[in-house]
């Protein structure tokens, strides 16, 4: 294998690390020299970067029913007898 | 997280720091409730015996420790435990069976799609939300902690008692299980990945 593709191996592997920002130093080290030298590293960066982004702003987040809290502070108060504050 | 030496306060005291330490967490609680039952009322009785536990062992919590980490375990817990059983869940099928069959050489490790336009983006619209409900629990579960609610690989760690190489290897497969629904969507819809 050579050197420029066990630096895309490698890159592949921290590439998750720098997203969920998790690298140490010295990985965020080799990214940053992989992206500036690596043109198919910048893409791969971007796109997974992009589908990251892409959850967190379409992944719906369901509501909790309006009467849950005051439901759960109920059963509180019932089974351990505590009064309210 | 929950074998911590207990701590004694008053009734009063552990009330005051139940509302103030764990209710501010109950949109994200019902969501991960929902999103691990897929079904509204199982949801509200997850998060109702999450919040129960976590108040008749709340002198085994720490104040200023992580408390939205410490109810996201109890109720992982608690749906392994209680739910998974009777939920609508689908039966649970081996993890190492799924794992071991990702890591086969049959799964193109490197599929990726382009998500980086607009465009693209409402093409796919919500499908998103589909394709993670699809996933097996354990898959859907660790995107979860991980891109919705920004967990480290430590908190995720705890939260599920794995490993943090098996935290890292979950969301590898999960991630890839994910472009693999979504590339496949994207392409039915008529987008063809020119990558």
């Amino acid at each position: 294998m050579s050197s420029q593709d066990s630096n895309k191996v490698l890159f592949k592997e921290i590439l998750p690390l720098v997203l969920d920002g998790e690298a140490d130093e010295n990985q965020k080290a080799f990214f940053q020299s992989q992206i500036n030298s690596c043109p198919n590293c910048r893409l791969l960066y971007e796109q997974e970067n992009a589908i990251k982004e892409f959850i967190k702003k379409r992944f719906v987040r369901q509501q909790p029913p309006q009467d849950l809290l005051l439901a759960i502070q109920q059963q509180i108060q019932s089974y351990f007898s505590v009064s309210k504050t | 997280m929950i074998n911590a030496p207990p701590i004694h306060r008053s009734e009063e005291e552990n009330l005051q720091l139940f509302n103030r330490e764990f209710v501010p967490h109950i949109d994200a609680m019902y969501n991960f409730a929902y999103k691990l039952t897929l079904d509204e009322d199982a949801a509200k009785d997850l998060v109702q015996d999450t919040y129960l536990k976590a108040f008749r062992f709340i002198n085994s919590f720490t104040e200023g420790t992580n408390a939205k980490a410490w109810l996201f375990k109890i109720m992982k817990n608690t749906f392994i435990n209680e739910f998974r059983k009777k939920s609508k869940e689908p039966p649970k099928i081996d993890y190492h069976e799924i794992e071991s069959t990702y890591n086969s050489d049959e799964v193109d490790e490197d599929i990726t799609i382009d998500l980086r336009s607009e465009a693209v983006q409402d093409l796919i619209g919500d499908e998103v939300t589909n394709a993670i409900n699809s996933l097996a629990v354990d898959f859907r579960t660790v995107i979860i902690l991980c891109d919705l609610e920004g967990f480290t690989y430590e908190e995720m760690s705890k939260i599920l008692d794995i490993p943090i190489g098996t935290v890292r290897s979950r969301l590898h497969r999960a991630r890839t299980l994910l472009k693999q629904k979504l590339s496949d969507y994207a392409r039915k819809m008529g987008y063809v990945n020119n990558s």
